[in-house]
């Protein structure tokens, strides 16, 4: 069984986040300081996320995933902030700590920024990067 | 350290390790726990009044001239030596000490002496003479010496080793106690000398052995089961990070329902976004030959791309997320022209209204905004009081984006925008508005209570006096219920002395009013010997103390008027004025709470009078909310209206450009910074066509002026409402009052009636039924010379005039008159009391410079 965490368009979690919706982003287009905000969560009824190694314990992490390595974007091109201020400052392709626990429901959707690098990579369209949250134990509450 | 003696004491003493120790004033010598022990030495010409030598292990050695009046030589394991002289009247040599060694001089004659107790040795010289000598109690070794002849001598108290003399002739002495071997000294006995062994008996624990079985048990054994199925895993999210090079070659994609309808498209691919409004989309194309079912189409999910054809790939850019809307058929040239919508309207009516409050956040009130039939009309109503829009961005997300504060996205100049697409809008003064009058009703019920305490007492000596009538208890009921106040019942609440808590009694109504009577008494002497005496004492009543209440509801309007003004504004454009109206009532049934004096709420405080406003179903949280709800309605619509100005210009096709951002157009004619308000992209990749561009159109806000004062927002919070007066003092004096007798008919009578009067008011009757049974007297018959009791007075009854009867000062208008504290006007009828606040709106300005 999957988890039902998932990311979010909105902070509704009306759209959340698919292979036909992904996460997007154009890094040398617009304010080069400008982030992205989705939320983290689920909308199903009575669930706590927790790391499932040590459940309470253990930070739920928001990290980078590489599927192609030495090609295509590096996990260090990415960074994660839970406020835009917060940006700036973040270190690039360091996990986001989420919290011990996250409740369901559309009150308890973590917010989060993220900004992509405005590095020197190719022109091209690139879907090697993923953002994960690995380890995760759904228990009823 | 040294001790330092009080001046004037000849004492020096040192204390063995601890700090110096100063005695208290008027005592020559005081130690207290003095845990080291004290050493002191008294010089010869110390002689204290009251002198404790020492305390707890002190030391004392007393010179012979010591002659205290009342000296406590020693306590607490002092060693003391007391000199020839010493001849202390209450003289305690020693007392808890383990080691007391006492030795008391052969002038040592105490009257009342203990000359040792607590583990004291105490050598008692010969001439020790105690009247009543308690030699030593608990542990005292006392060697009393031949002369010792004490009259009730305790000479020995548990475990005394008591050696006395042969002198020894103690009145009642009790050589010893405590003692397994007691030898307990006569009366009266010469020569006497037993030695005397006092053994404390033994003590200890005593353990018996218990043994208990324990048997095993046994039974049935039940313990529940819970099982709870987690699950576990992993979560991915794919990123798609574009990276654009410079390429101008582009096509659309266009995916109906899944597939790929790319081709067939013909004509414009347009998508547009309004802020605040759904993201539209229309599409062209040539269906396949054969039927075609258009309807078939109508919510069928459609996604735009612009898609970018660089050297190293195609980059797909989402220039539209969402679903047919209308479907529409040309015969004539056989195209499906789609009109899509990314269904704004219809997501947020699914949702639900804490969702949509999550999401939009701002205020809502039906006393301001009304019902609202659906949750689409409840966003928007929300929205109403948000300097912000609500839309969904191409990820179809739904969001809230600030009017003000956003950062510059992009800046478009010359160099990236199409030729002579580059223009602006003045805002117009008929647009704006810069000040509101909200006008705030609220109504609700205000509930009083008033409590009066009558008192009456009758004067019985004008009453007997003048032969009045009784007071009848029905009269003061009937008069005190004519005033329209209640009584109190049973426990109801306590008024009579302003304080109390006790409620309404449980239950069905009581019988009786609380009414304490006095009544009259059976007799009453009067001066002359006459006598007064009445028989109705259960019906009437020489006075009476009562507690009445009195409870009614007003209806009040608060009224608030709130003023919202853009100072700015109205400096640069004078002043441009709207109104807007809210309100909120209680439907809360008052006349119902009225005539039940059981309902809920008592208002039982104990105080003489109580006012409460009550609205349980619109209570002043809700009030409030609506206040603040208003207010930020007028704000939004002022900042809004502030935001007509438009400035606009074409670029080739940026699907990053959204009415989520601000954007700056930069040239020398014009200058402008705002949020996006419209992006419309449009483009034809039909081969006489070729193109693919984005128009935007930001909306820079502004007041027009320049250099004026800034301005701080007020803070939204509510105005204070008013607060309901005290009754005045002419009404709480009448809460407890006094009533007396007024009477009429007599000469000292006061004229003329005070029609102000109250109490009972009454007049001596002008004529008195009198009943004369006669009398008779002894007297001697001349005839037969013999005594007999003739009637001297005949029997009269009938009626007289009173001769106290003045006719003309008779009141006219008498009986029992109680009046109760007038209820004052404003306080029983409607009113609206009006409150105003006026809040300030600073207005943003934004850049926007024109130049020719």
């Amino acid at each position: 069984m999957a988890t039902d965490i998932e990311i979010f368009h909105d902070a509704g979690g009306t759209s959340p986040v698919t292979s036909e919706n992904p996460l997007t982003a154009e890094p040398d287009v617009g304010s080069a300081a400008a982030g992205q905000q989705k939320w983290v969560g689920s909308i199903v009824d009575g669930i706590k996320h927790r790391r499932k190694t040590l459940p309470g314990t253990n930070q739920l992490q928001l990290s980078v995933a590489d599927a192609s390595g030495a090609s295509g974007l590096a996990v260090t091109d990415v960074r994660f902030a839970l406020t835009e201020a917060g940006l700036p400052s973040a270190t690039w392709g360091a996990p986001l700590n989420l919290g011990v626990e996250i409740l369901s429901g559309v009150a308890n959707l973590v917010p989060y920024w993220y900004q992509v690098k405005d590095s020197a990579a190719a022109v091209a369209q690139y879907a090697d990067l993923s953002f994960v949250i690995i380890d995760v134990r759904d228990d009823p509450v | 350290m040294p001790y330092t003696p009080p001046a004037g004491n000849a004492v020096d003493f040192s204390f063995q390790g601890e700090a110096a120790y100063t005695a208290p004033a008027g005592n020559a010598i005081d130690f207290s726990f003095a845990a080291s022990g004290v050493s002191a030495v008294i010089a010869d010409g110390y002689t204290p009044a009251d002198a404790l030598i020492g305390k707890h292990g002190v030391a004392a050695a007393i010179a012979d001239s010591y002659i205290p009046s009342g000296a406590q030589v020693a306590r607490h394991g002092i060693s003391a030596t007391v000199a020839d002289s010493y001849v202390p009247l209450d003289a305690i040599s020693a007392s808890f000490g383990l080691e007391f060694i006492a030795t008391i001089a052969d002038g040592y004659v105490p009257v009342d002496a203990i000359v040792a107790s607590h583990g004291i040795a105490a050598v008692v010289a010969d001439s020790f003479a105690p009247a009543d000598a308690l030699v030593a109690s608990r542990g005292v070794s006392a060697v009393v010496v031949d002369a010792y002849t004490p009259a009730d001598g305790l000479v020995a108290v548990h475990v005394v080793a008591v050696a006395i003399a042969d002198s020894y002739t103690p009145a009642d002495a009790i050589a010893a106690q405590h003692t397994n071997l007691l030898t307990e000294l006569p009366s009266a006995l010469d020569n006497y000398s037993a030695p005397l062994v006092v053994t404390v008996s033994q003590s200890g624990d005593y353990s018996a052995p218990l043994v208990v079985d324990v048997d095993y048990p046994s039974g049935d054994y039940s313990a529940p089961l819970v099982v709870t199925v987690t699950q576990s895993g992993n979560y991915s999210a794919p990123l798609v990070v574009s990276v654009l090079g410079t390429s101008k070659r582009w096509r659309d994609k266009v995916l109906l329902a899944g597939v790929d309808v790319s081709a067939r498209i013909t004509g414009e691919v347009m998508d547009e976004q309004n802020e605040g409004a759904a993201h539209i989309a229309s599409f062209t194309l040539l269906p396949a030959s054969g039927s075609i079912n258009p309807y078939s189409y109508v919510g069928a999910a459609v996604t735009i791309d612009h898609i970018r054809i660089e050297s190293t790939g195609e980059i797909a850019l989402r220039r539209f997320t969402g679903k047919v809307h209308i479907p529409q058929y040309n015969p004539v040239d056989r195209t499906i022209t789609f009109t899509c919508t990314d269904d704004l309207q219809n997501r947020c009516a699914a949702l639900d209204r804490a969702t949509l409050d999550h999401i939009t956040g701002g205020r809502y009130s039906t006393g301001v905004q009304g019902e609202q039939e659906n949750n689409w009309a409840y966003a928007q109503a929300r929205m109403e009081t948000v300097a912000g829009s609500l839309d969904a961005g191409r990820d179809g997300g739904l969001r809230v984006t600030n009017w003000d504060g956003l950062p510059v996205w992009k800046t478009f100049d010359l160099t990236n925008t199409i030729e002579g697409s580059i223009g602006q809008e003045l805002p117009q003064r008929g647009n704006l508005i810069n000040r509101i009058d909200a006008t705030f009703e609220y109504r609700f019920s205000r509930l009083h209570r008033r409590t009066c305490n009558l008192r009456y007492e009758g004067d019985m000596a004008v009453i007997a006096a003048n032969a009045l009538p009784l007071l009848a208890q029905a009269t003061v009921e009937a008069a005190l219920e004519s005033t329209g106040w209640e009584f109190f019942y049973g426990d109801g609440f306590g008024g009579s002395s302003g304080a109390g808590s006790a409620l309404f009694a449980a239950g069905g109504e009581p019988v009786t009013p609380r009414i304490n009577y006095v009544p009259y008494p059976e007799v009453y002497n009067l001066p002359g010997g006459a006598i007064w005496y009445q028989n109705e004492t259960d019906t009437t009543c020489l006075g009476f103390q009562a507690g009445m209440y009195k409870r009614w509801a007003q209806s009040v309007t608060e009224t608030y008027t709130l003023t919202v003004l853009a100072p700015e504004s109205i400096t640069q454009n004078g002043e441009i004025r709207r109104e807007e109206r809210g309100s909120l009532a209680s439907e809360w049934d008052a006349s119902a709470w009225e005539n039940d004096r059981r309902a809920a709420p008592v208002l039982n405080s104990g105080d003489w009078y109580q006012t409460q406003d009550y609205a349980p179903d619109a209570g002043t949280a809700a009030r409030d909310a609506a206040i603040q709800t208003l207010v930020d309605l007028c704000v939004v619509k002022i900042k809004g209206t502030h935001r007509s100005g438009r400035a606009w210009a074409t670029t080739l096709m940026d699907t990053s450009i959204d009415v989520s951002r601000a954007i700056r157009i930069n040239t020398t004619k014009v200058k402008a910074t705002g949020k996006v308000v419209k992006v419309r992209n449009v483009s034809n990749s039909d081969k006489d066509a070729g193109y693919a561009t984005t128009e935007f159109h930001i909306a820079p806000s502004g007041h027009g002026g320049i250099g004026l004062p800034e301005v701080t927002p007020t803070p939204n919070t509510p105005p204070d409402a008013p607060v309901a007066a005290a009754p005045a003092s002419t009404v709480r004096s009448l809460f407890g009052q006094s009533l007396g007798m007024h009477v009429g008919g007599l000469a000292s009578s006061q004229m003329p009636q005070d029609p102000d009067w109250r109490g009972w008011i009454v007049n001596v009757q002008g004529s008195l039924n009198v009943s004369d049974p006669g009398s008779d007297a002894p007297i001697i018959n001349a005839e037969t010379q013999k005594t007999e009791r003739v009637l001297v007075n005949d029997p009269y009854s009938g009626g007289t005039l009173n001769p106290m009867y003045v006719a003309a000062n008779a009141y006219h208008n008498t009986g029992f008159r109680a009046v109760m504290p007038a209820i004052e006007d404003d306080t029983r009828d409607n009113i609206a009391p009006a409150v105003t606040k006026t809040y300030e709106v600073p207005i943003s300005a934004d850049e926007l410079e024109l130049a020719a």
